[in-house]
């Protein structure tokens, strides 16, 4: 059975966050007095953040997963910082110790007795916010297919890599659509890679998310994420159940006009496979 | 050790996942053959130190001194079970994500069975939480039942579990299970951790030969024999590679032998 791969420090998963950095990040998102490209690294810092968590074994964190933050706007290059400037890849126990830097920010949590109280936490930055240039999301594409490519070959057994894309608008580069198919047909043993994209924008026009087919999407650019998106496996369905999300059989892993709520949940998802040794 | 404790005949293992050293292993078995209490805990993978915790949950339990049957019962004695995990850690300096994963504490899944004598008989109770299962026999092997039911036995993807945290252990031990009843001479009481159960479960029902076999193997307490088992059923795609933890206790006829405490793994 596809996706059942047991992720270990010896068959670990793959993710790579594919980030629009384009200069029309630096708009306000979701009528709220924050840039997208804010609130975008602030989410992926949080989702690195919990996959770290996810990996620590007491006073260690255990290679499970190897991570690619590969940013695209006006040149394409690693999003990553701090020590890790200019690599493509990095094990989850490097990044670990890694960071740019580590903020202290609060959280609120439950107190186990029904109220609320506040937290400080932790919150370490490994990539700050861009937005510049153009669009070249064939470039990123091409990119991340030549990082996949070696990685499969190196890791026949491991769960499928994940690409979880991210842009709030249409390639300036070309037409994206073949290096997609040729993206998704990618696979391990365990079965084809998964292509997730999300789309975000700062107007208020109905999002859609996890669509099971496009009679419904309303443009061009829709249709085109939702035919680069793969289908999601049953334990990404069942995450976006245990979010409130009804995630249909036969949903792809696509958001179209995503607000913030959609973006946290998308990353959220998509870094869901936990079969942790 | 009481002449009803030497009419228990305990067998108990814990193997490891494949991959990982018995020091890796995050499931533990308490056996207090003097004071008749057994048990086994599965630390939750994804929590903090949970192997310790697993391990002070198996101590405290098989060091008891009267049966746990009722969630106030055990309230009693968790709150400061969970400061001694947590005074473990503090002032030690962290790396960022040690602290934040200390700071949500550790989870474990836990069966528990006590015996008490009743005149010439014993009387048995068991507190579970999680997805850690007790499984009762007569004598001559007839199925007496589980905790939680059969039917439940590896249907929990989320099990609640029991946290290390005082603030999150009244919400989770009021999902606490009880059972209690009489041992009869024979009766045979198995205590396993998640994988292990499920398939147990599933063998009871498929291939009660193998099921059998694998009783042997755990009464005998044989490591070695355990592991090629095991390693055996994960092969045969019939058994997730989990760690495991098993103790079989037989009401039996003939007074055994034993030491008094075992907390394994060490």
């Amino acid at each position: 059975m596809a996706y059942g791969a047991e992720i270990s420090r010896g068959n670990p998963a793959y993710f790579i966050f594919l980030l629009d950095q384009s200069g029309s990040m630096a708009d306000p998102f979701g009528g709220e007095a924050i840039r997208k490209a804010d609130f975008v690294a602030d989410a992926v810092n949080r989702t690195l953040h919990d996959l770290v968590i996810r990996c620590t074994k007491t006073e260690e964190v255990r290679h499970y997963y190897d991570i690619s933050v590969v940013g695209y706007g006006g040149k394409v290059h690693s999003a990553l910082g701090g020590s890790l400037a200019g690599r493509i890849l990095a094990p989850i126990s490097e990044l670990a110790d890694s960071p740019i830097r580590v903020e202290r920010r609060n959280r609120k949590i439950s107190d186990g007795a029904g109220g609320i109280v506040e937290q400080q936490i932790s919150f370490p930055i490994w990539i700050d916010p861009g937005a510049a240039g153009k669009t070249p999301m064939c470039q990123a594409f091409e990119l991340a297919k030549s990082t996949l490519e070696q990685w499969i070959a190196e890791h026949k057994t491991s769960f499928p890599p994940v690409v979880l894309h991210l842009t709030d608008g249409e390639s300036t580069d070309g037409d994206p659509s073949e290096l997609a198919e040729q993206i998704k047909g990618l696979a391990t043993q365990d079965g084809p890679m998964l292509f997730l994209n999300c789309h975000v924008s700062s107007d208020h026009r109905a999002k859609v998310e996890y669509p099971y087919d496009e009679s419904g999407l309303s443009d061009d650019f829709a249709k085109l994420l939702f035919r680069m998106s793969s289908p999601l496996p049953e334990q990404f369905r069942s995450a976006g159940d245990q979010i409130g999300l009804h995630v249909h059989e036969g949903a792809r892993g696509c958001v179209f006009n995503g607000d913030p709520v959609a973006v946290a949940q998308f990353f959220d998802i998509g870094t869901r496979p936990a079969n942790l040794r | 050790m009481t002449q009803a404790a030497a009419l228990l005949k305990v067998g108990a293992l814990v193997v490891p996942k494949s991959g990982s050293t018995i020091r890796e292993c995050e499931d533990a078995v308490g056996v207090g053959r003097g004071c008749m209490r057994f048990c086994v805990a599965d630390g939750a993978t994804e929590a903090f130190d949970s192997r310790y915790w697993a391990r002070l949950l198996t101590k405290c339990w098989s060091r008891g001194t009267s049966a746990i049957t009722s969630a106030r019962r055990f309230e009693e004695c968790l709150p400061a079970l969970g400061d001694r995990f947590h005074a473990r850690w503090e002032g030690k300096r962290l790396s960022w994500y040690s602290e934040e994963k200390s700071r949500r504490g550790a989870f474990a899944a836990f069966a528990g069975l006590a015996f008490e004598p009743d005149g010439p008989e014993l009387r048995w109770s068991a507190a579970v939480l999680g997805d850690s299962c007790l499984f009762r026999f007569a004598a001559g092997g007839m199925f007496r039942g589980a905790i939680p039911d059969v039917a439940e036995i590896g249907s929990h993807r989320r099990p609640m579990l029991i946290p290390s945290r005082r603030a999150l252990q009244s919400d989770a031990l009021s999902h606490l299970w009880f059972g209690s009843g009489e041992a009869s001479k024979g009766d045979v009481f198995l205590l396993l951790t998640d994988s292990i159960a499920a398939w147990y479960a599933r063998m009871l029902e498929t291939d009660p030969q193998l099921a059998r076999a694998f009783d042997a193997i755990v009464e005998g307490s044989c490591h070695a024999e355990a592991e090629d088992f095991i390693h055996g059923e994960r092969r045969r795609g019939t058994l997730r590679n989990d760690d495991v933890a098993a103790v079989r206790v037989r009401f039996t006829d003939d007074s055994v032998g034993g030491s008094s405490f075992v907390s394994l793994p060490v």
